[in-house]
Protein backbone atom coordinates (compact mmCIF):
# COMPACT_ATOMS: atom_id res chain seq x y z
CA UNK A 1 0.00 0.00 0.00
CA UNK A 2 2.94 2.37 0.39
CA UNK A 3 4.51 1.40 -2.05
CA UNK A 4 1.05 2.38 -4.04
CA UNK A 5 0.87 5.73 -2.22
CA UNK A 6 4.38 6.57 -3.34
CA UNK A 7 3.81 6.08 -7.18
CA UNK A 8 0.25 7.95 -7.08
CA UNK A 9 2.45 10.93 -5.03
CA UNK A 10 5.63 11.22 -7.63
CA UNK A 11 3.65 9.93 -11.19
CA UNK A 12 6.25 7.76 -11.83
CA UNK A 13 5.72 4.10 -11.32
CA UNK A 14 5.90 0.73 -13.87
CA UNK A 15 8.51 -1.71 -15.25
CA UNK A 16 11.76 -0.82 -16.87
CA UNK A 17 13.77 -4.11 -15.74
CA UNK A 18 12.15 -5.16 -12.54
CA UNK A 19 9.18 -5.38 -11.66
CA UNK A 20 9.60 -2.20 -9.10
CA UNK A 21 11.31 0.43 -11.66
CA UNK A 22 9.85 3.49 -12.74
CA UNK A 23 8.89 4.60 -15.80
CA UNK A 24 11.64 7.36 -17.04
CA UNK A 25 12.98 8.04 -19.67
CA UNK A 26 16.98 7.42 -20.62
CA UNK A 27 18.91 9.98 -21.66
CA UNK A 28 18.17 9.84 -25.65
CA UNK A 29 14.20 9.53 -24.90
CA UNK A 30 14.50 12.88 -22.82
CA UNK A 31 16.59 14.69 -25.59
CA UNK A 32 13.69 13.60 -27.99
CA UNK A 33 11.08 14.97 -25.96
CA UNK A 34 13.36 17.88 -25.79
CA UNK A 35 13.46 18.40 -29.47
CA UNK A 36 10.00 17.80 -29.50
CA UNK A 37 8.74 20.70 -27.42
CA UNK A 38 11.30 22.90 -29.10
CA UNK A 39 9.43 22.30 -32.52
CA UNK A 40 6.46 23.82 -30.87
CA UNK A 41 7.95 27.17 -29.56
CA UNK A 42 9.09 30.16 -31.03
CA UNK A 43 12.44 31.61 -28.91
CA UNK A 44 12.46 35.47 -28.67
CA UNK A 45 14.37 36.83 -32.09
CA UNK A 46 18.15 36.62 -31.40
CA UNK A 47 17.55 33.50 -29.80
CA UNK A 48 18.51 29.81 -31.10
CA UNK A 49 18.26 26.46 -29.39
CA UNK A 50 21.12 24.53 -27.80
CA UNK A 51 22.25 21.29 -29.31
CA UNK A 52 21.67 19.20 -26.40
CA UNK A 53 18.74 19.36 -23.27
CA UNK A 54 20.80 20.07 -19.99
CA UNK A 55 20.94 17.41 -17.69
CA UNK A 56 23.72 15.05 -17.83
CA UNK A 57 22.88 11.09 -18.89
CA UNK A 58 25.35 9.58 -16.25
CA UNK A 59 26.37 10.70 -12.90
CA UNK A 60 29.72 9.11 -10.79
CA UNK A 61 28.71 5.85 -13.04
CA UNK A 62 25.51 5.17 -13.00
CA UNK A 63 23.07 5.68 -15.56
CA UNK A 64 20.58 8.92 -15.50
CA UNK A 65 16.57 8.25 -16.30
CA UNK A 66 13.91 11.31 -15.99
CA UNK A 67 10.71 11.47 -15.32
CA UNK A 68 8.48 12.00 -18.08
CA UNK A 69 8.17 15.91 -18.83
CA UNK A 70 11.78 16.73 -17.92
CA UNK A 71 12.20 17.27 -21.83
CA UNK A 72 9.58 19.53 -22.29
CA UNK A 73 10.13 21.39 -18.91
CA UNK A 74 13.23 22.19 -19.83
CA UNK A 75 13.13 23.83 -23.43
CA UNK A 76 9.97 25.31 -21.79
CA UNK A 77 12.09 26.91 -19.37
CA UNK A 78 14.73 27.77 -22.39
CA UNK A 79 12.15 29.50 -24.54
CA UNK A 80 10.55 31.26 -21.47
CA UNK A 81 13.96 32.67 -20.52
CA UNK A 82 14.71 34.03 -23.96
CA UNK A 83 11.30 35.96 -24.13
CA UNK A 84 12.39 37.22 -20.93
CA UNK A 85 15.45 38.07 -22.03
CA UNK A 86 14.37 40.05 -24.68
CA UNK A 87 11.55 42.13 -22.35
CA UNK A 88 14.61 42.68 -20.05
CA UNK A 89 16.18 44.24 -22.78
CA UNK A 90 13.57 46.25 -24.57
CA UNK A 91 10.94 46.87 -21.76
CA UNK A 92 8.80 48.58 -24.07
CA UNK A 93 8.03 45.52 -25.59
CA UNK A 94 4.29 44.35 -25.71
CA UNK A 95 5.55 41.33 -27.81
CA UNK A 96 7.73 39.75 -25.32
CA UNK A 97 5.21 40.71 -22.38
CA UNK A 98 2.22 38.64 -24.58
CA UNK A 99 4.62 35.81 -25.45
CA UNK A 100 5.65 35.93 -21.76
CA UNK A 101 2.03 34.82 -20.50
CA UNK A 102 1.57 32.21 -22.67
CA UNK A 103 3.67 30.14 -20.07
CA UNK A 104 0.37 29.20 -19.11
CA UNK A 105 -0.25 27.10 -21.58
CA UNK A 106 3.50 25.35 -21.57
CA UNK A 107 4.42 21.97 -19.44
CA UNK A 108 6.38 23.64 -17.27
CA UNK A 109 3.75 25.45 -15.93
CA UNK A 110 1.10 23.06 -16.24
CA UNK A 111 2.95 19.91 -15.23
CA UNK A 112 6.43 20.76 -14.18
CA UNK A 113 5.13 23.70 -11.35
CA UNK A 114 3.45 22.69 -8.64
CA UNK A 115 -0.15 24.27 -8.13
CA UNK A 116 0.98 26.24 -5.25
CA UNK A 117 3.75 28.07 -6.82
CA UNK A 118 2.63 28.93 -10.40
CA UNK A 119 1.39 32.06 -9.04
CA UNK A 120 5.15 32.91 -9.05
CA UNK A 121 4.77 33.24 -12.67
CA UNK A 122 1.80 34.75 -12.82
CA UNK A 123 3.18 37.68 -10.30
CA UNK A 124 6.43 38.41 -11.83
CA UNK A 125 4.86 38.89 -15.40
CA UNK A 126 1.99 41.00 -14.12
CA UNK A 127 4.81 43.34 -12.19
CA UNK A 128 7.21 42.88 -15.51
CA UNK A 129 3.47 44.73 -17.01
CA UNK A 130 3.44 47.27 -14.01
CA UNK A 131 6.79 48.14 -14.98
CA UNK A 132 8.98 46.19 -12.05
CA UNK A 133 11.48 44.11 -13.38
CA UNK A 134 13.11 43.13 -10.27
CA UNK A 135 10.70 39.94 -9.57
CA UNK A 136 11.41 38.67 -13.51
CA UNK A 137 15.14 40.19 -13.81
CA UNK A 138 15.98 37.78 -10.80
CA UNK A 139 14.13 34.59 -12.24
CA UNK A 140 16.55 35.04 -14.83
CA UNK A 141 19.14 35.39 -13.21
CA UNK A 142 18.97 32.02 -10.97
CA UNK A 143 17.01 30.09 -12.94
CA UNK A 144 17.50 30.66 -16.95
CA UNK A 145 20.40 28.83 -18.56
CA UNK A 146 23.07 30.55 -20.46
CA UNK A 147 21.93 31.40 -24.48
CA UNK A 148 22.98 29.13 -26.93
CA UNK B 1 -37.31 78.30 -8.95
CA UNK B 2 -37.39 76.48 -12.21
CA UNK B 3 -40.06 73.96 -11.68
CA UNK B 4 -39.73 70.55 -13.15
CA UNK B 5 -41.86 67.85 -14.49
CA UNK B 6 -41.75 65.07 -12.20
CA UNK B 7 -40.56 62.90 -15.31
CA UNK B 8 -37.69 65.21 -16.18
CA UNK B 9 -36.83 65.07 -11.91
CA UNK B 10 -37.15 61.36 -12.25
CA UNK B 11 -34.60 62.08 -14.96
CA UNK B 12 -32.33 64.23 -13.45
CA UNK B 13 -32.24 62.22 -10.29
CA UNK B 14 -31.01 58.95 -12.39
CA UNK B 15 -28.25 61.50 -14.08
CA UNK B 16 -26.89 62.43 -10.48
CA UNK B 17 -27.13 58.38 -9.25
CA UNK B 18 -25.31 57.34 -12.57
CA UNK B 19 -22.70 60.11 -11.90
CA UNK B 20 -22.54 59.04 -8.20
CA UNK B 21 -22.86 55.04 -9.32
CA UNK B 22 -19.69 56.31 -11.51
CA UNK B 23 -17.28 58.00 -9.00
CA UNK B 24 -18.02 55.03 -6.48
CA UNK B 25 -17.16 52.10 -9.09
CA UNK B 26 -13.81 54.55 -10.02
CA UNK B 27 -13.02 54.66 -6.43
CA UNK B 28 -13.73 50.79 -5.72
CA UNK B 29 -12.22 49.81 -8.41
CA UNK B 30 -9.29 51.34 -7.35
CA UNK B 31 -9.13 50.05 -3.78
CA UNK B 32 -10.00 47.11 -5.11
CA UNK B 33 -6.86 47.11 -7.20
CA UNK B 34 -4.72 48.13 -4.42
CA UNK B 35 -6.15 45.24 -2.61
CA UNK B 36 -5.47 42.79 -5.13
CA UNK B 37 -1.89 43.88 -5.70
CA UNK B 38 -1.36 43.43 -1.99
CA UNK B 39 -2.72 40.16 -2.31
CA UNK B 40 -1.02 39.04 -5.18
CA UNK B 41 2.37 40.81 -3.82
CA UNK B 42 1.98 38.99 -0.20
CA UNK B 43 1.70 35.62 -1.65
CA UNK B 44 4.67 35.62 -3.20
CA UNK B 45 6.63 36.12 -0.18
CA UNK B 46 5.64 32.56 1.29
CA UNK B 47 8.08 30.99 4.26
CA UNK B 48 9.91 28.17 4.10
CA UNK B 49 7.82 25.07 4.93
CA UNK B 50 8.27 21.29 4.67
CA UNK B 51 6.48 19.57 1.77
CA UNK B 52 5.97 16.16 1.27
CA UNK B 53 8.20 13.80 -1.43
CA UNK B 54 8.08 10.31 -2.47
CA UNK B 55 9.74 7.87 -5.10
CA UNK B 56 11.00 5.01 -6.25
CA UNK B 57 14.29 3.85 -7.06
CA UNK B 58 15.68 1.51 -10.11
CA UNK B 59 16.40 -1.65 -9.27
CA UNK B 60 19.85 -1.34 -10.67
CA UNK B 61 20.58 1.58 -8.74
CA UNK B 62 20.41 4.28 -11.74
CA UNK B 63 19.75 7.46 -10.72
CA UNK B 64 16.04 9.07 -11.15
CA UNK B 65 15.32 12.99 -12.15
CA UNK B 66 11.97 14.38 -10.63
CA UNK B 67 10.09 16.40 -13.30
CA UNK B 68 8.75 18.97 -10.47
CA UNK B 69 10.37 22.08 -10.18
CA UNK B 70 10.92 22.97 -6.45
CA UNK B 71 10.36 27.00 -5.57
CA UNK B 72 12.25 28.78 -2.89
CA UNK B 73 10.49 31.41 -1.69
CA UNK B 74 12.79 32.67 1.34
CA UNK B 75 16.09 34.65 1.47
CA UNK B 76 18.62 32.90 2.64
CA UNK B 77 16.96 29.52 2.39
CA UNK B 78 18.47 26.22 3.71
CA UNK B 79 17.06 23.28 1.67
CA UNK B 80 16.94 19.41 4.39
CA UNK B 81 14.93 16.61 3.98
CA UNK B 82 14.28 13.26 5.89
CA UNK B 83 12.79 10.37 5.33
CA UNK B 84 9.61 8.82 6.43
CA UNK B 85 10.28 5.74 4.95
CA UNK B 86 13.51 4.59 2.63
CA UNK B 87 14.62 2.06 0.25
CA UNK B 88 16.36 -1.23 1.30
CA UNK B 89 19.74 -0.12 0.24
CA UNK B 90 19.69 3.15 1.73
CA UNK B 91 18.51 6.71 -0.57
CA UNK B 92 21.35 9.26 -2.12
CA UNK B 93 20.02 12.44 -3.44
CA UNK B 94 20.78 15.19 -4.70
CA UNK B 95 19.66 18.69 -5.90
CA UNK B 96 20.32 19.87 -9.44
CA UNK B 97 19.89 23.88 -10.28
CA UNK B 98 17.09 24.41 -12.83
CA UNK B 99 19.21 26.75 -14.58
CA UNK B 100 21.73 24.29 -16.41
CA UNK B 101 21.17 20.95 -14.70
CA UNK B 102 24.31 20.99 -12.40
CA UNK B 103 24.55 19.83 -8.67
CA UNK B 104 24.54 22.40 -5.91
CA UNK B 105 24.65 22.02 -2.10
CA UNK B 106 25.71 18.16 -0.93
CA UNK B 107 24.30 15.03 -1.75
CA UNK B 108 22.78 13.31 1.06
CA UNK B 109 22.60 9.69 2.02
CA UNK B 110 20.30 8.12 4.20
CA UNK B 111 20.86 3.84 5.23
CA UNK B 112 17.85 2.13 5.27
CA UNK B 113 17.17 2.17 8.89
CA UNK B 114 17.86 6.04 9.26
CA UNK B 115 14.25 7.46 8.88
CA UNK B 116 13.61 10.55 11.05
CA UNK B 117 17.00 12.12 10.59
CA UNK B 118 17.32 15.20 9.31
CA UNK B 119 20.00 16.57 7.05
CA UNK B 120 20.86 19.54 5.12
CA UNK B 121 21.55 19.78 1.50
CA UNK B 122 22.01 23.50 1.40
CA UNK B 123 22.50 26.43 3.11
CA UNK B 124 21.88 30.40 2.17
CA UNK B 125 19.45 29.37 -0.52
CA UNK B 126 18.84 32.37 -2.88
CA UNK B 127 14.95 33.48 -2.73
CA UNK B 128 13.40 32.52 -6.29
CA UNK B 129 15.93 29.31 -6.85
CA UNK B 130 14.11 26.35 -8.50
CA UNK B 131 15.61 23.19 -8.22
CA UNK B 132 14.96 19.26 -9.03
CA UNK B 133 15.52 16.55 -6.94
CA UNK B 134 17.66 13.30 -8.38
CA UNK B 135 18.06 10.30 -6.30
CA UNK B 136 19.09 6.45 -6.14
CA UNK B 137 18.83 3.80 -3.94
CA UNK B 138 22.71 3.66 -2.71
CA UNK B 139 22.86 -0.21 -2.62
CA UNK B 140 20.88 -1.36 -5.59
CA UNK B 141 18.84 -4.84 -5.63
CA UNK B 142 17.85 -4.08 -2.18
CA UNK B 143 13.99 -4.00 -2.21
CA UNK B 144 11.47 -2.73 -1.46
CA UNK B 145 12.76 0.25 -3.96
CA UNK B 146 10.02 3.14 -3.00
CA UNK B 147 10.50 5.98 -0.47
CA UNK B 148 8.99 8.98 1.42
CA UNK B 149 10.37 11.82 3.52
CA UNK B 150 9.54 15.70 3.94
CA UNK B 151 12.27 18.60 2.23
CA UNK B 152 11.97 22.01 3.92
CA UNK B 153 12.12 24.88 1.42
Amino acid sequence: MAALLAVAATGCGGHRGAASDPHGLNWKQYNGEYFRETHKLQLAPGFRWPARAPIAGSYQGAAVYFEAGSGKRDADRYWFCSWARRWLGDRGSSVALRKLWTIKRTFLYQGATLPHDRHLYDDEITRAGLGDAGPLQNDVQLNCPKPA
Amino acid sequence: MHWLHPSRLRERHDEVSTHKRRRFSRRFTVVGAGLLTALVFTAVAAAAQWNYYSGVCYSDGSWFTSTNDRHVTTPNDTIKTYLNSSPGGGLTIRLLNANNGQQFGSTLQFGSTQTGVTKIFATGVLNGTVFHNQFRETNAHNSPYSWDGQEWY
